[in-house]
């Protein structure tokens, strides 16, 4: 009983400590060759070729920076990283951006880093431009999303992306998406517990999604460009304080990272190369999903657009008050 | 003697106290998003936890804790007893109890997923298999440092197999059972957190978990605060057990320091 309190005594003194502790970032300190470093957190998918493109062909070099990659868990904990000073970018897309910065988290874009092309919801193969899929076993009774009601379908995590987006489509085919049964599962339990019927439906992302298909499940939807439609999803991100003290830098972190975009655009063969490299997948199975697009800029009105969305389907009691400048250098 | 126990009384329960005043205080005007006042905390802590979410999450969890805990300390004693006494079973077994006693219980979630799906068999295996090890390894321990005078007076008075067992071998390795027993609930209780990330997010850990990656960063500091409230109530329940059930040990040892 005794060996008890120093234990909660430790607990509650951590807390204490932990809330004294403040969000100074580091101030930008050029290295003797001028050289400044950015730390940037990645969640190590496909896209993510296009920074690799900006490191491997020097973009970054040319500005001046020296940026170190890192892998982070998830797009939220690399958002409380940016927040704090820990990382000076983070890749999220817009869904995690907007609950955090409904919450009051200081943070504004400073690059695109996936979305899709302009009127590409309007194409006629989605899952070629859609990196996420809604997959159903072949022989499966459910034929459209309305017929998810009271199912089980697995998404990555709660309230994010996949579970947002997939609510939409249960929504406008006139389901109610309170009605699905949401489980956690990462891809690959997700992926098997769909093949053995554990789970009724799973939303996947690339290579995911082909991994699936593969394996003989029918892809029932593309959740992701059905919900955003057209422009920037995944977007690099910094927290208020690094815009202050490194405003120089990240004008060229954005500079080298568009012209990354428009080179992995123009090369497709060679980003794929890259994302099959940082995710470990057979070129082929890459090849096989869907291409990858690297827009050139962040547009509010694609950002407003997630936002009302997410407002919308009751996953934000109102649409986000977008601060003015929440897109850097517009 | 007297004055000194009430000293360790108040230091041990002013402390707390005291920190959580500072929290209070310090959190009093606090803008920052992840560290919101205590203020707002506890006004979160109790619109979820009293009593909106007692039932469907509070209550799941203990469930699970309670039943997988039970589980590991049934198994636990038992496999103990067998690996202690019965010399074949310690030679099958002992390599295989310190190759998985050796594995992150938290590790093994995906693997029972894929065996057992992610309802509450899982978590509940998940919880026992992770407690099982720390009180089967005490009560090997236990068992195998009773001492040779009391086992040769239970041969002397011609005590049966069933009577050494319950009578003389049980009683004598309790106190050495109880701590592996307390060091399985710890470990009981990290793991009802951990086996709620994944499955349905139900549980106070899956709750705490989604406040977290939702940025509802007061929802997650009153789930934190509720583990910690229920880890420590949980603590003292298990030592008034142990105190009522080795009240006779733990009178032997102060006999024993008197004389």
């Amino acid at each position: 009983m005794r060996r008890t309190i120093p234990l909660a005594l430790a607990a509650v003194l951590s807390m204490t400590l932990a809330a004294c502790g403040g969000g100074s970032g580091p101030a930008a300190a050029p290295a003797a060759d001028g050289t400044t470093t950015l730390k940037v957190g990645t969640i190590g998918i496909g896209s993510d070729a296009g920074i690799r493109l900006a490191a491997d062909k020097g973009y970054f070099k040319e500005q001046g920076l020296n940026v170190e990659i890192s892998v982070i868990a998830n797009p939220p904990a690399g958002i409380a990283a940016a927040q704090s000073g820990q990382i000076d970018l983070t890749y999220t897309p817009s869904i995690p951006l907007l609950n955090a910065l409904s919450q009051n988290v200081p943070l504004k874009i400073i690059a695109a880093a996936d979305g899709y092309k302009d009127g590409a919801s309007e194409g006629a193969d989605l899952n070629r431009v859609d990196d996420t899929g809604l997959l159903v076993q072949q022989a499966s009774a459910i034929n459209r999303p309305k017929d998810l009601e009271g199912k089980s379908v697995s998404v990555p995590a709660r309230k994010a992306q996949l579970e947002v987006t997939v609510s939409k489509l249960v929504k406008d085919d006139g389901g109610d998406p309170a009605k699905v049964n949401w489980m956690v599962l990462d891809p690959s339990s997700a992926l098997q517990s769909l093949n053995s019927g554990r789970v009724d439906a799973a939303s996947l992302v690339a290579p995911f999604t082909s991994k699936a298909a593969a394996e003989g499940n029918r892809l029932l939807a593309s959740p992701g460009v059905e919900f955003f439609e057209q422009g920037a999803i995944g977007l690099w991100v910094a927290g208020a304080n690094t815009v202050k003290s490194k405003e120089k830098a990240l004008e060229g972190f954005k500079a080298a990272i568009y012209k990354a975009n428009a080179y992995a655009n123009g090369h497709v063969d060679e980003a794929q190369q890259l994302s099959a490299e940082i995710t470990k997948t057979p070129l082929d199975v890459v090849k096989s999903g869907a291409v990858n697009y690297w827009p050139e800029e962040v547009r509010l009105e694609d950002i407003e657009r997630a936002n009302k969305n997410l407002a919308d389907l009751g996953f934000l009691s109102a649409p986000v008050k977008l601060p003015a400048d929440v897109i850097f250098g517009k | 003697m007297r004055n000194v126990a009430i000293r360790n009384w108040v230091i041990g329960t002013g402390t707390p106290v005291l920190l959580l005043a500072a929290w209070w205080f310090l959190s009093a005007n606090s803008t920052d998003p992840f560290f919101p006042p205590l203020e707002t905390i506890l006004i979160r802590f109790q619109e979820l936890w009293l009593f909106d979410h007692f039932q469907s999450d509070v209550l799941l969890s203990l469930g699970n804790l309670f039943l997988g805990f039970a589980i590991a300390a049934v198994v636990g004693v038992a496999v103990g007893f067998a690996t202690a006494l019965v010399p074949p079973v310690r030679w099958m077994i002992d390599p295989l109890i310190h190759f998985l006693r050796g594995i992150p219980p938290v590790a093994l979630v995906p693997i029972f997923i894929s065996l057992i799906g992610f309802g509450t068999q899982m978590r509940v295996t998940s919880i026992a298999l992770a407690a099982l090890f720390p009180t089967m390894i005490a009560t090997v321990d236990g068992i195998r440092s009773v001492s040779n005078d009391l086992m040769d007076v239970a041969r002397v008075y011609r005590l049966s197999r069933k009577e050494r067992v319950f009578n003389v071998l049980l009683p004598a390795a309790m106190p050495q059972i109880f701590s592996g027993l307390q060091v399985s609930l710890q470990v009981a209780f990290i793991v009802m957190i951990a086996s709620e990330m994944l499955g349905s997010s139900q549980g106070i850990g899956a709750m705490t978990l989604l406040a977290q990656q939702s940025f509802m960063t007061a929802d997650m500091w009153a789930g934190i605060l509720l583990l910690g409230v229920i880890g420590f109530l949980v603590n003292i329940l298990f030592s008034l057990l142990k105190r009522k059930v080795l009240s006779w040990y733990i009178g032997s040892r102060r006999m024993a320091r008197a004389a």
